[in-house]
């Protein structure tokens, strides 16, 4: 049966009861309409309203809510609900409420426990078997919740000396990370809650399966390249350009303009010494150079030359560990770092691997240059500069003719005599002799190209000629280099009827 | 017509000649008659005594005028002393001396001496023991004076010396009552010089005797207001202090403290008062049933012997305040508030009641102490009695049962005498009722003893109002339960004597949901 939203599927003595000496409120799963799906706190309100309206010994007690909204309750008089101690049927009363938070409160007023409704929105890929966690505290230990599937339970953020003496009102997070799946993260500050309230708060959480993933943990924990692929957080914070004269803290990170490189406090610094020159800085090891540029990142990945799939693997497993994963292979005492509340370090965009804020990877293999996005610690996305790739294409008029020749041109100045031929990633123009071959390969420095005036990094109109004698008619085709590579131009030349070789 | 002054007191001597070494002088201006007697005292101690009339001290207090120079001793060294004996023993009480105070009146002062409550420092001057307090036959005085008399002139000086108990205040007329400052006035005068009244200030009066006003052989006429009466803290006998009014069936005695305002009937205050304060070791005051005693605004504090109003007393708008308990009779007694009884140690009571009390409209709060359990109200006989608007608050007993039976209590118009608070076998009941309004239709009611789920009153489909009758004072507790209105409770409201209406605001209840 499903969650009961409806106050006519709960009974006295049935599916609640209540031990009026020492006001307690028991659920009961599984003896009549309630199951592990839960009862919604209005429901049970409003049920108790029809029990204090019917039964002669009920309505002598104090009633035990006061709504404050339908998912906002007061529980109060003395009233709680059973502990575990108290229950005959394994499951505690509270983690059988749904969509509701509450305050239990003493005579004085005071709150002396209180609960928020946790609810996750989105579906869970495997709902019998997937998860959530969740932490209370920044850096504090996580729980995970009751029942497996989208959440909806309440969670304990605050209990007097009497209750536990807790107070988890400022933060929320949680989590979905399960082998083989897409992760799921989301947190009340992210809502903008700061003070949270025993009210219901949704969380957008799901997963889905994961692609991309295909060794299982077992061959990530025992096997290459996976066992030499290693995660080393660096210290580091503030990443902003360098002002002589400014006060820094240690460890903050600074941009030395004078040579463009990273710098790390060593200590409280205020001088007007450049960073490269004082003794106060020490160079940054978490600097990354992409292009011509170097970046800051503090977490960094050895990829130990496996493609990006493989390292995301890796990643990924790491991302699901209750230990510490630092391996602080540059000996830089950043401190423990547990996988499964870090910060994702990877995740997949179709087929571009994209690293988490501060996340560089070391020794990725260089086929995969093109397809992934580097966010460095100043958040800002950076690429290594791009190799747009393809291939000219020729139909067999071109592919017979002996003397059929090729050629790319830049659009602007084609049909003149201006025309400048393209030139591919290493400098030499894309031109020459079809030979027969079906296809030719080209590359072009996407981002650093600049014949003719060109502003580098942006698409490139081009023309692609052809011409033959025998059999292959002049042919020209237009196309645009962009930022991608398997760019496909064709030229399809007509037969050639009319050309005489001389004598 | 001005009061009439008699006294019970009897001459010693009246230092109108030469008495125990003393001679007359006119050094002095003579507080009593036309002469007083001295003595120089250089650098020494002098005791001045001679033989009298028999006289007892039992009971009874020496009232002795008389004037040491500053630089007598303090009253720790016998600067000023009582010199009584028996013809064997006789011995110097210490009575006052340099800082100490003493009632003053016409620049002399006068110095008491109690056979019931007798200083412990003193000097024995002849013999070796207590004279015997009951046949004394000598008297005088003395004095500890270290420094030099100047040309051995006369310094120490003493008048008249008496022995009894106080003063008698009859006279006054229907135009003319007698008010208290003519009482002091007749004391200020060298005619008469009793030592007993003095005036402290305007409309405040120092005493060191008993008081009584009428005469049960005349009529008598004593009104006054505005007055404070203060007992001196000397050293005189617990039941010493006395504050009584007599009369006769065959005279008119009126007394009236304070005026008395209103219409009459349950109408009337009292204002402009007297404050009668004990500052010594006890007080009694009787009222007599013979006279018309009208107490009005006024105030009573340490009376601690009591308080006896007879029959005849009207006593509106006073207060009875760390006091002994109030004998009530059938006096008229409104709007006064008992407080704070030190009754029998603080285990007894502020007022014992009787089957023919008058008394409505009052106030009883903290009677109380920190070990002692003080009450209220004493009820000496089983019965059924009626409290007509009897406020209790504070107390650590209202209602203290000494009949050794049943004694119930109609708690009437908004008596809130708390049964809880009570001893024996006490009920407390009430005719009055409780009547919820502004009720939503179909609500269920329940009224509960408080703090249990003893249901005194229900119904599980109300209209708008909803009326609960009860005979029994107490704190209940209010359930309201409807399906479309939050639930409602009220804990701990106390049902009083007097009818009430509680409206009740039910609000809509926009969470409950059965779809």
């Amino acid at each position: 049966m499903a969650r009961i939203i409806d106050p006519d599927q709960l009974n006295l003595d049935v599916e609640v009861s209540f031990d009026t000496t020492s006001r307690i409120i028991e659920l009961h799963v599984d003896t009549g309409n309630l199951t592990q799906e839960g009862v919604t706190l209005q429901a049970l309100y409003s049920a108790c309203k029809e029990f204090w309206q019917e039964d002669d010994g009920l309505i002598k007690l104090p009633f035990p809510f006061e709504a404050i909204t339908e998912v906002k309750f007061d529980l109060f008089n003395g009233w709680d609900f059973a502990e575990d101690e108290l229950k005959d049927d394994g499951d505690r009363t509270r983690d059988l409420i749904r969509e509701g938070g509450w305050s239990k409160i003493d005579d004085d007023g005071n709150p002396q426990e209180q609960y928020f409704g946790f609810v996750t929105l989105g579906e869970f890929h495997d709902p019998a078997v997937d998860i959530a966690y969740y932490q209370r505290q920044d850096g504090g230990a996580v729980d995970y919740t009751v029942y497996p599937g989208p959440v909806n339970e309440p969670v304990k953020i605050f209990g007097d000396m009497e209750h536990g003496e807790l107070d988890y009102r400022s933060y929320f997070m949680t989590f979905l990370r399960e082998q083989g799946k897409t992760y799921g993260v989301a947190s009340l500050d992210e809502q903008g809650v700061t003070n949270i309230d025993y009210t219901v708060y949704r969380l957008p959480l799901t997963n889905a399966f994961d692609p991309v993933i295909d060794a299982t943990d077992n061959e990530i924990e025992t096997e290459l390249p996976y066992t030499n692929m290693s995660i080393s957080y660096i210290t580091g914070q503030l990443f902003e350009t360098w002002v002589s004269g400014d006060s820094y803290v240690e460890d903050d990170v600074v941009l030395d303009s004078s040579n463009d490189r990273w710098y790390r406090a060593t200590a409280a610094t205020s001088g007007t010494t450049n960073p490269s020159d004082s003794a106060d800085w020490e160079p940054y090891i978490g600097e990354r150079q992409i292009g011509d540029n170097y970046y800051p990142f503090n977490v960094i990945i050895d990829g130990q030359d496996a493609v990006a799939e493989r390292i995301y693997e890796f990643t990924q497993h790491a991302n699901r560990q209750e230990t510490d994963i630092n391996d602080d292979e540059f000996t830089d005492a950043y401190g423990e770092v547990i996988g499964q509340t870090a910060p994702q370090l990877l995740e997949f965009l179709g087929e571009t691997l994209i690293t988490g804020e501060g996340v560089f990877i070391d020794d990725f293999n260089s086929g995969d240059t093109n397809r992934i996005e580097f966010n460095d610690s100043t958040e800002e996305t950076r690429t290594f500069p791009f190799v747009a790739a393809g291939s000219i294409n020729f139909n067999d008029n071109l592919q017979n003719d002996p003397n059929a020749k090729y050629w790319m041109f830049f659009e602007d100045d084609y049909g003149t005599d201006d025309a400048i031929i393209v030139n591919d990633a290493d400098g030499s123009p894309i031109t020459g002799d079809v030979s027969g071959n079906a296809s030719v390969s080209f590359d072009f420095d996407y981002d650093n190209n600049t014949q003719g005036g060109r502003t580098a990094g942006t698409d490139a109109n081009v023309i692609v000629v052809g011409i033959g004698l025998n059999t292959a008619q002049f042919v020209s085709v237009d196309g645009t280099i962009s930022r991608n590579v398997g760019l496909v131009f064709t030229l399809v030349s007509a037969l050639e009827r009319n050309y005489i070789s001389g004598s | 017509m001005a009061v009439s002054i008699t006294h019970d007191l009897t001459t010693l001597y009246d230092a109108q000649s030469n008495f125990g070494g003393m001679e007359t002088t006119d050094l002095m201006p003579p507080r009593y008659g036309a002469t007083c007697i001295g003595q120089s005292v250089d650098r020494e101690t002098a005791h001045f005594y001679d033989t009298v009339s028999t006289y007892s001290l039992i009971g009874q207090t020496i009232y002795v005028w008389l004037s040491a120079p500053p630089s007598a001793e303090t009253i720790d060294n016998g600067g000023i002393r009582i010199v009584i004996g028996d013809g064997s023993d006789v011995r110097a009480y210490y009575v006052g001396g340099f800082g100490t105070r003493a009632f003053t009146s016409n620049g002399w002062q006068c110095y008491v001496l109690n056979g019931d409550n007798l200083p412990t420092m003193y000097e024995q001057v002849e013999g070796t023991a207590e004279p015997d307090l009951t046949s004394l036959t000598q008297v005088g005085c003395g004095f500890n004076v270290p420094a030099k008399a100047v040309g051995g002139a006369i310094n120490c000086f003493t008048s008249i010396c008496r022995v009894g108990t106080g003063l008698t205040i009859g006279g006054g007329s229907d135009a003319e009552p007698g008010v208290f400052y003519e009482i002091f006035e007749e004391d200020f005068s060298t005619q008469n010089a009793f030592g007993i009244v003095e005036e402290m200030g305007a409309g405040i009066y120092g005493i060191q005797g008993s008081l009584t006003f009428g005469d049960d052989s005349n009529d008598s006429y004593f009104i006054d207001e505005n007055a404070v009466i203060y007992f001196h803290d000397v050293l005189v006998g617990n039941d010493f202090y006395e504050f009584n009014t007599v009369g006769s069936d065959t005279h008119i005695n009126i007394f009236q403290l304070g005026e008395k305002l209103g219409t009459g009937g349950e109408d009337v205050v009292g204002s402009d008062g007297f404050n009668i304060i004990n500052g010594g070791p006890g007080l009694s005051v009787n009222f007599s049933s013979n006279n018309s005693n009208g107490i009005y605004g006024s105030r009573f504090n340490g009376v601690s012997n009591g308080i006896d109003l007879g029959n005849n007393s009207e006593v509106i708008s006073s207060i009875f305040d760390s006091s002994g308990k109030v004998i009530a009779g059938s006096s008229f007694i409104r709007d006064c508030t008992f407080s704070g009884t030190n009754d029998n140690d603080y285990t007894g009571s502020s007022l014992l009641w009787n089957d023919n009390i008058d008394i409505r409209s009052c106030t009883f709060n903290a009677n109380i102490h920190d070990t002692n359990d003080p009450a209220a109200i004493e009820h000496p006989d089983i019965g059924t009695f009626d409290y007509n608007i009897l406020m209790f608050s504070g107390n650590d007993i209202d209602i203290r049962n000494t009949s050794g039976g049943s004694v119930t209590i109609n708690a009437l118009g908004g008596s809130n005498p708390d049964e809880q608070k009570s001893t024996g076998d006490t009920t407390v009941q009430v005719s009055a009722s409780l009547t919820l309004v502004d009720l939503q239709p179909g609500s269920r009611i329940r009224i509960l003893e408080h703090g249990t789920e003893n249901v005194l009153a229900s119904t599980d489909n109300s209209g708008d109002t909803f009326e609960y009758s009860y005979n029994i004072m107490m704190d209940v507790d209010i359930a309201i339960n409807h399906l479309d209105y939050v639930y409602w409770r009220l804990e701990g409201y106390s049902l009083t004597g007097e009818d009430a209406s509680l409206p009740i605001s039910q609000r809509e209840d926009r969470v409950y949901f059965n779809p």
